[in-house]
């Protein structure tokens, strides 16, 4: 048996100054890790030479928090959680269990915040996956606002990303803006961008209200009557156009009308967004918030150069007021906008697309943003006589039934009549920024320019087609000098739009063997024009030649045995068909507005 | 007679395998107490084990255990305002489960650490020589560190019990506000305006008793539900089955027992095949558009006949379908013909060159009406199963014939036996279908020795249920859940709630600007009772419950139908038979119902504690420790791996790494297969946890069942007391104090 030492017990103020030495020690490491931390960041800035000032304060909160620090707030188990949750989530989704299914969304991200394919999977999961769960349309664009709503607390957590920021854009774009359901979806976020008027009246004039409101446009599913069977009162939430409208003809001492004050009770964890909220104050301009410059721009930046200020809606404050609401186009032209700056002034990437992607979305965006607007103008217009507009359906249908109204036509409703000369005049202004967009990508890209020749050709003239109809419209409310000037503006734009239209189709929607026949001598060359040198000819010539290009494509088209005009092989039909369509719109008009002329030229 | 019936459930060896369980439990308590503990058993004093249990708890108390109660309440508090959910009620669930949850694990890891720690650390402090040395029996001391423990986790409980009733209500007030705003603001779609309500109107924390179906049909058109006929309609999107008995020596003949399936086989339907023959009526209810085409035909074009061009009767699609729902023998690999005549034809083609002909059963045409022999008229079609393929039926118990449309625009009317099944017999040279030579296949009989009704299912969806068309031209496919024997459910405010829950697919329904286009389902209730028929219509989203009422004198007796069916175009709407509607019995108050849940998990709580201080008592305590989780969770382990550890995972580990060596692949092969087979066995010998289901019932505001408390505790006794009993004799034998 052996008998250990028993250890030397080390002196206690030798412990002591060990002690304090350890503990200098993790705090002069806390300094330089903060101090490490702050040249790091202030580096990343520096690197960035268009980024100007950091925003002056960084949120906090627990999505904040890197990664590695929740792992150890977790115990290192972080990632089985995160790789658990992601499993249960997918195998939920697949048997169309959505119980929970959010939840595990939402710890995912506070598990993962930094990793931006982990948010771009699930903003499209939601998006796409999620809503087509849903079979009523207002479920399905409930789980679409989320996935925007997931989409911008990310883009708060990670401000300028330009992965997320894309993602917003492509879900407002793609998912609300074309899918088979974006008539519903359109006008919801038209109509939930705005700030409402509250329009409450007693519950026995509900029938008079409905009378009233229907010659409005007002569609009860989408703005119901809350009844309040306690106090016996009514209330609906209106467009500020249509209640302003409505106050005219349904009015009284019981009929209250005020802007909504929403009581945002998001501080509750299951608030879960039903309806986009407002970011237009009642006089259709952007909240202040909104358009809040985190990178002021600097002074000495000159004036058409792209800045890139952080805020969240920078790219539509020069088109507001906008007293009809926002397109969902141009929600997505914004992100997409920001997107390209952040791509050219902040050198960042995108992950999932390529720089020729990012850099073109704007100027579709603003194609597609105007067109919104140009339908938007057609049922106004159809509204403002009287007529009730199809509820869904192709747009171009629109065209004939507007292209109709005389310019001596009576106004049933002046508010649809300024709702319409408002969309074709935001329209034409918007056709005009798509083409100087288009034309911007196509410097930077030149080698893939061609494939947006024809978006060009097509904004000019859809511009001009959105003028004549704005100033047809002004005509068919003004009088006297102001009528005469309006329509002759009107028939000017009209016959720029139909020789526009038509050369739009003689570039790129007439058969080549067709265009050898018809197309008329160069008299520089005395040699036949082709689709590439037709834009030089007398436009003049533009018309007789569209015309000669139908006889001859009605021949060259035609069953040899039968004669009959045979429409599948001719391969431009359908795109010739739209542009002919637009052409008759302003035959229609231009016939129109010469009987109109004339009396008011002679008194 | 009592002693009968004892010696008749012992005689019976399928009893005893049932509940080998319940006997080694009962064995070890009754051998464990009057074999080796009868003496401890007359001292046995309930106040000294109360007095024991007394210590436990009071030291527990000491050891400040309850202040893992408060952690546990912030944890939930935190986890609930991470979550993020559908809607209100959703987020009330949510919350309701977390809460449970963490009161189910804090009282569980309290009893495990507790009990599986406190015999150890006594018997190495030393602190069990007080205890020892005083007139207590070894009986008492486990029991009391057993109730003690129980009563430290009843405690915990108590307080989480508390908690979560108070936090849930607080959450719900809030909820329900949320609602009234969502209301008054108009937020929400036609679809969810009615769900809300009813979570405004009936409270978000209920606990409902519902009542399931007992049986579910799928019609095409509305059934007159006090006759006979039946409707499937068009292509495909019903079909009947017909369920037959696959007896052996009804199919194949008189045959010895132990006889060798070839002996069988050559004989009965091995011999001449089987004869399906479905008789019904059709009705046109559109344009056909199964005419067949006219031949090309060569020479001059014979004059067209004057008039229109009579209508070929409809078709049919039949095959046959196993005891396990697989199909055996397809309908091309039958022969149809719509007449006894043509088929003799068919057959002898087919026995000449042994190939199939054109019209086999894909789609068999019926014959034009014809009088039946119970006097009525009818189409009759008939397909013969070939005996190579009649031979799949060999080792069937029963078997389905199946029938549904092949013609679109169809009403088929179904009598009550519709399909009759015959083995037929050559007689003189000439194949006889029917009798007197033929030998009719009887109907599988129910219980009762009644021949089973036939079932009628709508077209199978991908996701599982039986799918209906929503139209607006009239109803195309209706679902009719039959209640039967039921208890009446209870009235409130002179409705009757229920509940309908189905997944919904949109088919390319055209989408018009501003309308939500929520889908319809027009329900209709038949009280069998009164005869009367009451009507109700509601929206549905896709798997999500949708609430509605019908008066309190739609459903006067103990059977009553309801029948759903879509009205809105361009849906299909998939229902299941046991849970897609349920009708509302009557509601319990929540508390009631979350004491319930607790009493459960007491009682699992209770089961840890007495395998906790079982183990403890020869065991060192983290191994204490480790082997109560094993115990607790073998059994769901085991039943996780239940797919990889079936038979033939010797096999297949053996051709993953690659044993080329036959003996050692042999060897592996064997004892992977051995040391499975004995994990599963030893499964089957732990508790089965699964059974103490706290959470699932009250989550979605179902009460609670008396049967899931009698589980609860059926396993508790179970285990529970063999394993205290079992503790005993180990304590009893074991050397503690000098």
């Amino acid at each position: 048996m052996t008998a250990t030492a028993a250890p030397r017990p080390r002196p206690p103020a030798l412990r002591q100054s060990a002690r304090g030495a350890v503990a200098i020690l993790l705090i002069l490491s806390l300094l330089a890790t903060a101090v490490a931390r702050h040249w790091v960041i202030a580096h990343r800035l520096a690197s960035q030479p268009h980024r100007g000032p950091a925003p002056p304060t960084e949120r906090t909160s627990l999505n904040n928090m890197p990664s590695y620090a929740t792992a150890l707030l977790l115990g290192g188990l972080r990632g089985p959680l995160a790789m658990s949750l992601w499993i249960s989530s997918q195998t939920q989704l697949q048997q169309g269990n959505l119980q929970d299914l959010d939840t595990k969304i939402e710890w995912i991200r506070l598990l993962q915040p930094e990793f931006d394919a982990v948010h771009l999977f699930q903003i499209w999961n939601k998006a796409y996956n999620i809503s087509v769960k849903m079979t009523s349309l207002s479920n399905k664009y409930s789980a679409i606002i989320d996935a925007i709503d997931y989409g911008q607390k990310v883009d708060l957590e990670r401000p300028d990303d330009i992965n997320i920021l894309s993602s917003i854009a492509l879900t407002y774009s793609d998912k609300l803006g074309n899918s088979q359901e974006s008539a519903y979806y359109r006008r919801r976020v038209r109509r939930e961008t705005q700030t409402l008027v509250r329009v409450a009246f007693p519950i026995s004039r509900v029938d008079e209200f409905k009378a009233a409101a229907f010659k409005l446009g007002w569609l009860e599913d989408e703005a119901a009557v809350i009844r309040n069977q306690r106090t016996h009162t009514a209330a609906v939430l209106l467009e500020r156009w249509m209640a302003d409208s409505l106050a005219q003809t349904f009015q009284g001492p019981d009929v209250s009308m005020q802007f909504e004050q929403r009581a945002e009770t998001s501080s509750n964890p299951s608030w879960r967004l039903l309806r986009l909220p407002a970011v237009l104050d009642d006089r259709g301009y952007i909240l202040s918030d909104l358009l809040e410059a985190r990178y002021p721009r600097p002074a000495a930046l000159a004036a058409d150069q792209p800045w890139y200020d952080g805020s969240q809606l920078q790219m539509l404050a020069q088109y507001q007021p906008f007293p009809y609401g926002l397109s969902t186009f141009a929600l997505g032209y914004n992100d997409y906008k920001r997107c390209q700056l952040l791509q050219d002034l902040w050198n960042e990437h995108p992950m999932q697309s390529n720089e020729q992607v990012i850099d073109g979305r704007p100027a579709i965006m603003l194609e597609l943003w105007a067109k919104d607007e140009w339908e938007r103008g057609r049922r106004f217009e159809l509204r403002m006589v009287g007529a009730i507009p199809p509820p869904g359906g192709d747009p171009v249908e629109l065209e004939a039934p507007t292209a109709a109204i005389p310019a001596s036509a009576t106004i049933a409703d002046q508010a649809a009549r300024g709702g319409a000369e408002y969309s074709y005049g935001l329209a034409a202004r918007l056709f005009a920024d798509a083409r100087a967009e288009f034309r911007r990508h196509m410097n930077n890209y030149r080698s893939r320019a061609y494939i947006y020749f024809s978006h060009v050709d097509d904004a000019i003239a859809m511009e001009q087609l959105m003028l004549a109809d704005r100033d047809y419209l002004r005509a068919v409310a003004a009088s006297g000098a102001a009528r005469q000037a309006a329509m002759q503006s009107a028939i000017t734009h009209y016959t720029q739009t139909q020789q526009h239209f038509a050369l739009v189709i003689l570039r790129y929607w007439v058969d080549e063997l067709v265009q050898a026949k018809v197309y008329p001598k160069d008299p520089a060359t005395g040699k036949p024009y082709t689709q590439e040198t037709i834009e030089s000819a007398d436009p003049s010539l533009y018309l007789p030649t569209l015309d000669a290009v139908l006889r001859e494509n009605n021949r060259y088209f035609a069953d040899p045995d039968t004669g009959q005009y045979l429409p599948d092989r001719d391969q431009y039909r359908e795109e010739r068909g739209e542009c002919l369509v637009y052409v008759a719109h302003c035959k229609i008009r231009l016939a129109n507005l010469q009987p109109a002329t004339r009396p008011a030229t002679t008194p | 007679m009592a002693d009968h019936a004892i010696f008749n459930l012992l005689a019976d060896p399928s009893w005893l395998g049932d509940h080998w369980g319940w006997l080694v439990a009962a064995a070890i308590v009754v051998l464990g107490l009057l074999g080796a503990g009868l003496r401890d058993l007359g001292r046995f004093s309930p106040k000294r084990i109360w007095a024991l249990s007394g210590v436990c708890f009071d030291e527990s108390i000491r050891k400040r255990v309850l202040w893992i109660a408060p952690l546990a309440m912030l944890g939930v508090i935190v986890v609930t305002e991470l979550q993020k959910a559908l809607d209100e009620q959703d987020a009330l669930r949510q919350s309701l489960k977390f809460c449970l949850f963490a009161t189910g694990t804090v009282a569980v890891m309290v009893s495990i650490i507790l009990a599986a720690t406190n015999l150890p650390r006594d018997i190495e402090t030393r602190v069990i020589y007080t205890i020892v040395t005083k007139p207590t029996t070894r009986l008492e001391l486990i029991l009391g560190k057993i109730v003690g423990f129980a009563r430290v986790s009843l405690a915990l409980l108590l307080i989480m019990g508390l908690f979560t009733w108070g936090y849930l209500r607080v959450r719900e007030r809030r909820e329900r506000g949320q609602i009234a705003h969502r209301l008054r603001d108009g937020d929400v779609g036609e679809t969810e305006q009615a769900r809300l309500t009813h979570y405004l109107d009936t409270g978000l924390l209920t606990a409902r008793t519902l009542r399931s179906p007992d049986q579910f049909q799928v019609y095409g058109r509305m059934p007159d539900l006090a006759g006979q006929k039946r409707v499937i309609s068009d292509q495909g999107n019903q079909d009947v089955l017909a369920e037959f008995s696959g007896d052996r020596a009804a199919l194949f003949g008189e045959a010895p027992p132990e006889a060798p399936a070839d002996q069988w086989a050559h004989q009965g339907i091995g011999q001449f095949g089987l004869v399906i023959r479905v008789e019904l009526n059709t009705r046109r209810t559109g344009p056909a558009n199964d005419q067949p085409q006219e031949a090309p035909t060569f020479g001059p074009t014979p004059p067209k006949p004057k008039g229109p061009k009579p209508l070929l009767p409809p078709s049919l699609l039949i095959d046959v379908f196993g005891s396990t729902g697989y199909q055996l023998v397809g309908s091309q690999q039958m022969i149809g013909a719509a007449d006894l005549p043509t088929l003799r034809q068919e057959i002898a083609d087919f026995v000449k060159t042994s190939r199939m002909p054109s019209s086999t059963a894909m789609q068999v045409r019926l014959s034009r009406p014809q009088p039946l022999s119970d006097g009525g008229q009818g189409q009759v079609a008939y397909a013969w199963v070939p005996p190579s393929a009649a031979t799949r039926l060999f080792n069937e118990p029963f078997f389905y014939v199946r029938f549904t449309g092949a013609s679109d625009h169809v009403d088929y009317e179904v009598g009550p036996q519709p399909v009759r099944v015959f083995v037929p017999q050559i007689q003189q040279n000439r194949i006889e279908f029917e009798s007197p030579g033929a030998r009719e296949v009887p109907l599988a009989a129910g219980r009762d020795g009644q021949p089973l009704p036939l079932t009628f299912r709508g077209r199978m969806g991908l996701r599982g249920g039986q799918e209906i068309k929503g139209t607006d031209s009239g109803p195309s496919g209706i679902g009719v859940f039959s209640f039967r024997h039921s208890p009446t459910p209870a009235a409130v405010n002179g409705q009757i709630p229920m509940e309908v829950n189905v997944y919904v697919d949109r088919a390319g329904a055209e989408v018009l600007e501003g309308h939500e286009a929520a889908t319809t389902l027009d329900v209709a209730v038949y009280d069998r009772q009164s005869g009367s028929v009451t009507t109700q219509s509601v929206q549905v989203e896709s798997r999500q419950i949708a609430f509605f009422t019908v008066p309190a004198a739609a459903i006067t007796g103990p059977d009553y139908d309801v029948a759903i069916s879509c009205p809105t175009p361009g849906r299909d709407i998939g229902l299941f038979p046991a849970d897609s509607l349920q009708v509302v019995l009557g509601r319990q108050s929540f508390e009631f119902n979350l004491l319930k849940s607790l009493c459960i998990l007491w009682m699992m709580s209770i089961l840890v504690v007495s395998l906790a201080v079982f183990c403890s008592t020869f065991l060192s305590w983290p191994i204490a420790l480790v082997l109560t989780v094993v115990l607790l969770l073998g059994r769901w382990g085991v039943n996780q791996l239940a797919d990889v550890t079936g038979p033939g995972l010797g096999r297949q580990i053996v051709n993953e790494f690659r044993f080329n060596d036959a003996p050692v692949a042999e060897v592996v092969s064997t004892s992977v297969d051995a040391l499975s087979r004995s994990m599963n066995l030893f499964s089957r010998v732990l508790p089965d946890m699964s059974r103490f289901e706290a959470i699932g019932d009250i989550e979605q505001g179902v009460s609670i069942p008396g049967e899931k408390l009698a589980q609860s505790l059926g396993v508790l006794v179970g285990f529970g007391l063999p394993a205290a009993v079992a503790a005993y004799l180990v304590m009893k034998r074991k050397e503690v104090a000098p």
